[in-house]
């Protein structure tokens, strides 16, 4: 209970923190905390446009999206001493798999359109996506193998390793699940979310048709996915030593913070890579992470 | 029983006196009797636990044919009876537009067939000595054969049958020089010898003798079943075939190859690790490569094909995991890798024989199987959009539905794996981890696309555009896989203890009851029930919302551009696999052609671009070496003359030279 | 400690496999000079002190500063900046070697084990036999002399690294040597860049099949 009720604090104010941090870092004047919830807002009050060549599917897809996200915010853990409202041996592959179902009805929400520029972003989406599942299975991997136990709640428990090797594993599985993160969000370097040429939007083009209250719960759903992220490492960071209660909610929300200051100033630093070495680049994430979880297990075997 | 048995068997050959429509009834009649009783069989033993062994034809080859019924032969019982129910209520409506063209010889023909085919394989299941299983096992092939070849008037499809025969009898040949081995080491012929095969084993390397029989089984059952090097007769011959008769080859006839090399791992007295490692690595090659070249195919019964092969490698992966487990003495991983692949079986052939459907009736109403020529069908055939929708997303493995179910236990094996000691077993549990994530996403990949350019968008040729509903028996036909694959995916523990119940004899001392994953799966149902609910819920509070407020509608952004076709802006399927076809070019040979523009043209005229692509190991290793065999076939072929009297004369000669060679005492 | 310098130095492999600048092959080259010596300070214990200030002036000094620049100096003013405006082009895509890097990291992951005993330390071992192949097939790969050297300095890394996983002491000989190629490395790219390649007018190694003796 106490994760997701953290959770929904962090999202509230995530998106807010990334437009602040991009807009100081390029001299503009920042807009207010809470902005985008100004816009969601303003966003459910409208009527909504559909298109004739659409279907159920395009209708159902956002609904969808959003329940999902909900229902996996519930499977996070906070440390090992609260579980998440649904905790059993294996939930992370429902986590993944609701994941991929969202992103199921997104892809072929985006090709109900019939319109040649949803059907790029949908492609490339699938591809991407594809290609860095293995990163967080390969973390997930490395949790499990450190611990010996499979289910998110019992996962983050102290890890069995002397203090370097704990800060090593820390360090790389940050490393990669920052780059999961904004790859899944589809943020820099795969894809800019604030760029207007459609030929070259990956995930803004396949909901660019959805209007009115579709949009809005599409926008929660981005910012619930990113907190969602942040907790996952902030219960990773808080595993390495036990702490008492209201100093690791203190960090939990520190972490998120410094994830989204973090986010916002990759985005203002990096830029967006080739298309062409996009798959390139989500393969080396996940290659990194077969290497992570092969150190490991060297580590682990005292080899 | 067995007397219904028998009479059926012989009853069935009366299908030539019917009429055309009458011949179908006949046959649905001798069909449900032999389904009742064979069921009932079948769930008299799974419910007792006892065999049921009985002599059907005392001295029917100097011994008597025996039919011996445990409980994997009943849970295949189940399953072949399923398919061959829903395919069978198909087959009414997609095969009325031939009764025109067709004559009567022609459907009794296929009926008799169907009959035949479903007959064998109770029949491959059921015999466990060799004799009577090698002629199951041809008359399996031989009926598949003649149901295939039901389009034979069009020119490569009789082609396609034979390339089918050719290598179905290949496969043969190793199956009866995997028992002829069998035979010289321990006496008996047929699966029960394979119970007394002693041989040392141990976690080395080596490969012990064990390894090479299993070896000779696996090519000959392979072949069945379409693992990778031995696959290529899957994606020519499902196209090639009517779709009922593709559902039923995609959902239990290939399940027949991985009966038989479950019941050899049964059957041999222990297991050692060369074969696991065989069969967990070819699988996980099997798997990619079939999904990976799902994805660059434009016809739609293909694409199927492949995923097949696909499954089946998910299938291998689980029986490699069990094999694995055992022989690192690990039951609780060894019992999840097993139930893991029965589950698969059933799950596969459920949500495969419904896209075959699905395909089915979108060729039937459209005449076409090309991707890049339909469009928009959700709105014209609204059921079979659903059907087909319910069968990507459980294929995907993706929850709530029943694929998801089997990739989780096998995955809850690997992960089961990864917590043990040692090097080498947490790295193949790695692999294993990567290549279920790996074929997940592609399989996802594959599947958005064909739904999407299938049944979304707008429609891309005129046929598309016209097309009907079905009728209601092939929507019947439908439902029943689909009411299945809902039930396992939201209640998977009843399915898992009922696939446990397999399991027990082989693990007598295991506590199936009390395991952790039991408690996950009742959660994943009831995740996947109260999700379908809430998503209801809440699109239901959406819709009211919209009430109140202002909704246009209007056509599609078109970038300014309304001259042109609206279907000709969108993507279509090549264009949506095209980046992943940049990154898979080892498996596939590309035979597209290029558009070449003169050095004087200025002003484009009208180019032909044609996309195709071919199977890298049958373009580049059979074919070849079946051109070059050919080439020296041919010369042998002059003495084929057609004239009747050369063909007396070579006998003739024959009984000559063997006369005088007797004589002169050289033979 | 130690396992991070081995992680990271195994990372730097494979971010060579998807560079596309030459200044960034050469700035990991300088970073894997400076790791290797934090490794050996850490995986050497046996040795006098004139033996480490000699073994940590190659590795710091010598491959972390001295080539890096030297090769950075030789690639501005020849200009070679990209791998694209190469004239002999690479044969395998990133995306392959990506992969080929991986199944070649679990292969000698595997191989150690096979081979285990109390001395060796596999960690090492196994990035040091990733570094060697992986510079081999490197020069498989690519036509380019400068490329060449790059991944011959890599080579040389790894093997230096092999010396370390075997055992806690590194004989002098064993260091000469490997300073010796490194010279001779050098020098060989030198002579070429300033010779040969004003002469023939072409930067792929083929011309060196053209010298007579």
């Amino acid at each position: 209970m106490i994760s997701f009720i953290l959770i929904l604090i962090s999202a509230i104010f995530f998106p807010g923190i990334i437009a602040i941090t991009k807009a100081k870092f390029s001299g503009r004047k920042a807009p207010s905390v809470l902005q985008p919830w100004f816009d969601i807002i303003r966003l459910s009050k409208k009527g909504s446009v559909f298109s004739t060549t659409t279907s159920i599917i395009f209708q159902i897809s956002p609904v969808l999206n959003f329940v999902i996200l909900i229902a996996v915010a519930l499977i996070i853990p906070f440390t090992n001493k609260f579980p998440g409202i649904i905790h059993f041996q294996g939930d992370f592959l429902i986590f993944i798999y609701l994941l991929a179902l969202g992103k199921f009805f997104l892809i072929i929400g985006a090709l109900d359109v019939g319109s040649g520029f949803e059907g790029m972003g949908a492609n490339r989406e699938a591809l991407y996506s594809m290609l860095a599942e293995p990163a967080f299975f390969m973390v997930i991997a490395t949790l499990v193998l450190l611990t010996g136990n499979s289910s998110f709640s019992d996962m983050f428990s102290g890890l069995n390793l002397n203090l370097y090797s704990a800060i090593l594993f820390v360090l790389l599985a940050l490393y990669i699940l920052v780059q999961f993160a904004m790859i899944e969000s589809s943020r820099l370097p795969v894809d800019d979310p604030k760029t207007h040429l459609e030929l070259t939007m990956i995930h803004e083009v396949m909901v660019l048709d959805n209007s009115g209250i579709d949009m809005a719960m599409v926008n929660i759903g981005n910012s619930l996915k990113f907190s969602i992220f942040g907790a996952i490492m902030a219960n990773i960071i808080l595993a390495i030593w036990p702490i008492n209660l209201v100093l690791s909610i203190l960090i939990f929300l520190v972490v998120e913070l410094i994830f989204a200051l973090l986010v916002g100033f990759l985005e203002s630093f990096k830029a967006r890579l080739k298309l062409i070495y996009n798959s390139q680049f989500i393969l080396t994430i996940s290659s990194i992470g077969v290497v992570l979880f092969l150190m490991i297990l060297l580590l682990k075997n005292q080899l | 029983m067995n007397s219904l048995i028998i009479a059926v068997f012989i009853l069935s050959w009366f299908t030539f006196a019917f009429s055309k429509k009458l011949s179908y009834w006949y046959v649905f009649v001798l069909e449900l009797i032999l389904w009742i009783s064979t069921s009932y069989l079948a769930i008299h033993v799974l419910i007792s636990g006892n065999d049921y062994i009985s002599e059907l034809i005392s001295n029917f080859y100097f011994n008597p044919l025996t039919i011996k019924i445990d409980r994997l032969t009943a849970f295949f019982i189940l399953l072949i009876n399923f398919t061959s129910l829903s395919s069978y209520i198909y087959a009414k409506q997609y095969l009325q537009p031939y009764l025109k063209e067709k004559s009567r010889f022609n459907f009794s023909l296929h009926y008799f067939n169907f009959f035949l085919l479903n007959f064998a394989m109770l029949f491959v299941v059921m015999v466990s000595d060799a004799i009577g299983f090698l002629l199951a096992w041809e008359l399996m092939s031989l009926s598949s054969f003649f149901l295939v070849i039901f389009e034979s008037d069009k020119p490569n499809i009789i082609k396609t049958g034979i390339k089918y025969l050719v290598q179905m009898h290949i496969g043969y040949l190793f199956l009866v020089a995997g028992f002829v081995a069998v035979y010289f080491k321990t006496g008996i012929f047929g699966f029960e010898g394979i119970k007394h095969l002693i041989e040392s084993t141990s976690l080395n390397y080596g490969l012990s003798s064990n390894f090479w029989l299993f070896i000779l089984f696996f090519i000959g059952f392979g072949i069945k079943a379409g693992f990778f090097p031995l696959h290529s007769w899957l994606p020519h011959a499902h196209p090639a075939a009517p779709s009922h008769v593709s559902g039923l080859m995609s959902g239990i006839m290939i399940k027949m190859g991985i009966y038989g090399i479950i019941r050899i791992l049964f059957n041999l007295p222990e297991l050692d690790l060369s074969i696991g490692l065989f069969i967990f690595l070819i699988s996980i090659f099997t798997g990619v490569f079939g999904v990976m070249s799902a994805i660059v195919q434009h016809d739609l019964k293909k694409l199927l094909a492949f995923h097949s092969i696909e499954n089946i490698g998910i299938i291998g992966i689980g029986i490699g995991l069990g094999v694995l487990g055992e022989v690192y003495h690990q039951p609780a991983i060894a019992v999840l890798g097993w139930a893991g692949a029965l589950l698969h079986i059933v799950n596969h052939s459920l949500f495969k024989s419904l896209l075959f459907y699905a395909a089915g009736s979108v060729y039937l109403k459209t005449h076409t199987r090309n991707l890049n020529k339909l469009g928009g069908l959700i709105k014209k055939m609204p059921f079979t959009a659903f059907a087909f929708l319910i069968g990507a997303i459980a294929i995907s493995g993706i929850p709530p539905f029943n694929g998801f179910i089997s990739e989780f236990i096998i995955y809850n094996g690997f992960f089961e794996g990864i917590k043990q000691s040692g090097l080498v077993f947490p790295m193949l549990m790695m692999f294993g981890v990567l290549a279920l994530a790996l074929i997940g996403g592609l399989a996802m990949f594959c599947f958005t696309k064909a739904f999407g350019v299938v049944f979304l968008g707008t429609a891309r040729s005129n046929e598309a555009s016209h097309a009907k509903e079905v009728g209601w028996s092939i929507k019947f036909a439908e439902i029943l896989p689909i009411f299945w694959i809902v039930v396992i995916g939201l209640l998977p523990v009843y399915f898992f203890n009922f696939v446990n119940v397999i399991l027990q004899n082989r693990f007598p001392l295991f506590p199936f009851k009390q395991i952790a994953i039991t408690n996950s799966l009742k959660w994943v149902g009831v995740l996947g029930i109260i999700l379908i609910v809430v998503i209801a819920l809440f699109y239901a509070i959406r819709k009211l919302i919209l009430k109140s407020k202002k909704v246009v509608y209007g056509p599609t952004w078109g970038c300014g551009y309304t001259a042109a076709n609206a279907s000709a802006n969108q993507y279509n399927a090549s264009s949506f696999a095209a980046n992943f076809k940049r990154i898979s070019n080892p498996v596939f040979v590309d035979l597209s052609s290029e558009i070449e523009y003169g050095d004087e043209e200025i002003f484009p005229e009208k180019k032909n671009f044609k996309t195709h692509v071919e199977d890298k190991l049958e373009f580049k290793l059979i074919v070849p070496i079946a051109n070059t065999i050919l080439k020296y076939v041919k010369k042998i072929a002059v003495l084929q003359t057609g004239k009747i009297q050369d063909y007396i004369l070579y006998p003739l000669i024959f009984i000559i030279v063997m006369i005088v060679l007797t004589i002169l005492n050289i033979i | 400690m130690n396992a991070l310098f081995i992680l990271l130095f195994a990372v730097s492999i494979f971010y060579f496999s998807i560079s596309v600048n030459v200044k960034t092959y050469i700035h990991l080259l300088g970073i894997q000079g400076v790791l290797l010596f934090l490794i050996s300070l850490n995986g050497l214990h046996e040795l006098s002190y004139v033996h480490l200030i000699f073994v940590g002036l190659e590795t710091l000094l010598f491959k972390g500063i001295i080539i890096p620049v030297y090769l950075l100096n030789i690639a501005k003013k020849n200009k070679v900046t990209n791998i694209k405006n190469f004239k002999a082009r690479r044969k395998m895509k990133g995306f392959y070697l990506i992969l080929t890097t991986t199944l070649v990291f679990v292969f000698t992951i595997f191989l150690g084990n096979l081979l285990k005993n109390d001395f060796l330390n596999v960690k090492i071992f196994a990035t040091a036999i990733t570094a060697v192949l992986m510079g081999l097939i490197f020069i498989v790969i690519n036509k380019n002399i400068t490329l060449h050297i790059i991944s011959f300095i890599i080579i040389e890394n790894g093997v230096f690294l092999m010396a370390i996983a075997i055992g806690n002491q590194m004989p002098m000989m064993v260091n000469t040597a490997i300073l010796l190629d490194l010279f001779v490395s050098v020098l060989v790219l030198g002579v070429f860049f300033n010779k040969l390649a004003y002469h023939f007018h072409d930067d792929s190694s083929d011309i060196l099949s053209k010298l007579k003796d």
